[in-house]
């Protein structure tokens, strides 16, 4: 298989394609976000069972095998092989055949499988318990919706990606129409995590992020000590 | 790639927002082009006064009708804008701003505005927190403010949910005409085959009349602002100095906004939206002055905006003879915001049936080429003469030629 993880990209592309459907192989997780689209647009999901998934636990190939089902993942290069250890390690049974010979202790790859959890929960601003789980359940892609981003104005997730998703493409338009960073920080908290949540969902990098325009005053003045400044 | 459209709109601002909507909201499925985001220029940056009076007296049918279709804009865009219709005061320092303030307002009111003088008592039965320098004010109670951010995301998210498509982040390069008529938008992006294209690109409203090799008497003037922190309410009316020195308001959120002019903007060309030093500042003093309770309020960020302002401080709008299929509107002389309703309406109209229902015929473009005072007589607005060939729905003619 070639993807542990099925992320919004993906699930737009197949939308774009028309299918009303999407096959996920057992063990594979799918994104909030991607959780999201699949929610909106009444997508059904089909679970492929672990037999369709060719990988061997015992083996711990690190090279990928050949799985027509699956969706190349071009979203996030690094994780699908390693999450692909997971799954198989967890999901998979035995008794499926080896095909590559590498050699890797299952320590190792729960190392590594930790690691990309991390970065990828540090990439969605998750508290730890929220993506521990196996499936990311319904429940926890809301609650992680209704997490307050911007605190001074109190914007939370939802309404940032509802802004983004509605066509604002850049954080000074998210801003104008949620005020996340408009408050007393002006975006020294939230800034960070909404260009993450704004690069997720347009499918690119943080860096490809114009940023907020910066205006002083830098901290607060009082009108009074600014009208004299 | 090359695409077909029944109209595309160069600009994203309130303006194109409010005609995609009403020309979606009648079947046509419009191309708006933005080059940064949805109202990523004046209209993300203005003060959201709504005000008829102190306006230029050729505007006032037009200001007048589109603080009745803010009244209920709330339910027409199907979200809370914040409109609140409280009144305007400008208030006055001397005798003179006041003898001033007393003959236009007997000029407002020729033309229909409600509009009263109010002497420094009467002032502070409607804002109690005006300082010692006010001696009057002229009031009008039907102005108002509003949210421009949600004005102007709500006719986007409208005319998007009823058709029209934004391609934003995509910048208006060229515009191509055949035998003289508009043929075609050529983006960094794509190549848009119309007949007809509407600009409404603000201040940049200019460069794009230079496309077709016309030329608008227009010149950006900055034009800086600040927002403070939030305070409980204190008054609903937007306020402003007579001669438009400073204007500000309390937004529904709590914080103050405040704008205004040290005199040098009309000189500053900068390219970017750069801040000075002293205007902040000067904008700051004349706030304390006038509204002392608000001295320890901090000042939490400022910015600035461009105002596109033509030489005799009203838009241009509608077709010209001389480019038929290209459609002007910009140039909002820095209080445009209160006109959008009326403009997105009057403009559409314009285009599906070639007249509008109030007239726009002094704000043609042919109006700059009269040496006179007397009202332009160009075909542009005033009938469907050379006009009939871009009317989506009298294409049949174009055919024929
Ligand atoms: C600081 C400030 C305060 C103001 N206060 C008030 C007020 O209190 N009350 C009031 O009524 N008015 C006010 N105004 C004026 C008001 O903001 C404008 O009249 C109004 O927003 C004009 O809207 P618009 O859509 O014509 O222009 P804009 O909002 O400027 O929209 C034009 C759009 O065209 C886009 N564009 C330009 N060139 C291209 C291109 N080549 N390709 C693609 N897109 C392009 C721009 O990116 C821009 O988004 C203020 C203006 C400023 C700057």
């Amino acid at each position: 298989m070639a993807s542990s993880f099925i992320f919004a990209k993906q699930v737009r592309e197949i939308l774009k394609s028309g299918a009303k459907e999407i096959e996920i192989p057992e063990g594979v997780r799918i994104s909030p976000a991607a959780l999201d689209i699949i929610r909106d647009n009444k997508i059904q999901i089909k679970t492929l069972t672990a037999q369709v998934v060719t990988a061997a636990p015992e083996t711990d190939e690190i090279s990928e095998t050949p799985e027509t089902k699956a969706e190349p993942d071009e979203a996030a290069p690094e994780e699908p092989e390693t999450f692909h250890k997971k799954s198989a390690v967890e999901a998979v049974p035995s008794d499926l055949s080896a095909e590559t010979t590498v050699d890797i202790s299952e320590d190792i790859v729960e190392d590594i499988v930790n690691r990309v959890i991390d970065r990828f929960k540090r990439l969605k601003n998750l508290p730890a318990s929220q993506t521990a789980s196996g499936t990311i359940k319904k429940a926890s892609a809301t609650s992680a919706d209704n997490l307050v981003i911007c605190r001074c104005e109190e914007v939370t997730r939802a309404e940032i990606k509802d802004a983004i998703r509605t066509g604002m493409q850049s954080l000074n338009g998210v801003k104008r129409v949620t005020r996340a960073g408009m408050g007393l920080c002006q975006g020294q908290t939230c800034q960070r995590l909404v260009t993450q949540i704004l690069a997720q969902e347009l499918g690119v990098s943080p860096a490809e992020t114009e940023p907020m325009t910066a205006r002083g005053p830098v901290r607060p003045l009082t009108l009074a000590v600014f009208a004299n400044s | 790639m090359s695409v077909k459209a029944d109209v595309v709109i160069i600009g994203g601002g309130v303006m194109g927002c409010a005609i995609a909507y009403h020309l979606a909201k009648q079947g046509l499925k419009p191309v708006v082009i933005e080059k940064s985001d949805i109202g990523g220029e004046a209209s993300g940056s203005n003060g959201g006064g709504v005000r008829q009076s102190a306006r230029n007296l050729k505007e006032m049918p037009l200001a007048m009708e589109s603080i009745r279709l803010y009244g209920h804009l709330h339910e027409e865009l199907d979200m809370d804008v914040e409109y609140v219709r409280k009144g305007n005061l400008r208030l006055c320092t001397s005798e003179e701003e006041l003898e001033t303030m007393r003959k236009s307002v007997e000029n407002q009111k020729m033309v229909g505005l409600t509009l009263e003088m109010l002497d420094r008592r009467q002032v502070l039965d409607i804002n109690p927190h005006v300082g010692d320098k006010v001696i009057g004010a002229s009031f009008c109670a039907t102005d108002g403010h509003v949210n421009p951010f949600l004005v102007t995301f709500g006719f986007f998210k409208r005319a998007k949910n009823l058709g029209a498509r934004f391609h934003t982040h995509e910048e208006v390069k060229e515009i191509r005409l055949q035998k003289g008529r508009v043929a075609a938008v050529i983006t960094d992006k794509n190549k848009f085959e119309t007949d007809l294209v509407v600009n409404a690109a603000g201040v940049a409203g200019r460069l794009i009349a230079n496309m077709v090799g016309l030329d608008l008497p227009m010149r950006p003037i900055f034009s800086e602002a600040l927002i403070t922190e939030a305070y409980p309410p204190l008054f609903q009316q937007m306020v402003g100095h007579a001669k438009g020195l400073f204007y500000g308001r309390q937004t529904s959120h709590g914080s103050f906004f405040w704008g205004g002019f040290v005199g040098t903007e009309q000189f500053i060309y900068r390219q970017g939206k750069p801040l000075f030093h002293y205007i902040g500042p000067t904008i700051s003093k004349m706030v304390i002055d006038f509204f002392p309770v608000l001295k320890n309020l901090n000042v939490i960020r400022t910015w600035s905006g461009l105002i596109a302002q033509m030489s005799d401080g009203i838009p241009v709008l509608g077709l010209t003879e001389e480019v038929p299929g290209f459609v002007f509107t910009t140039g909002f002389s820095g209080h445009g915001f209160g006109l959008a309703p009326i403009i997105g309406r009057l403009l559409s109209e314009l285009i599906m049936d070639c007249q509008t229902s109030l007239p726009i015929s002094d704000f043609c473009y042919g109006r700059f080429f009269k040496n006179t005072e007397n009202e332009c007589s160009c075909k542009g607005n005033a009938a469907c003469t050379t006009i009939t060939a871009v009317c989506p729905n009298k294409r049949e003619w174009l055919k024929s030629i």
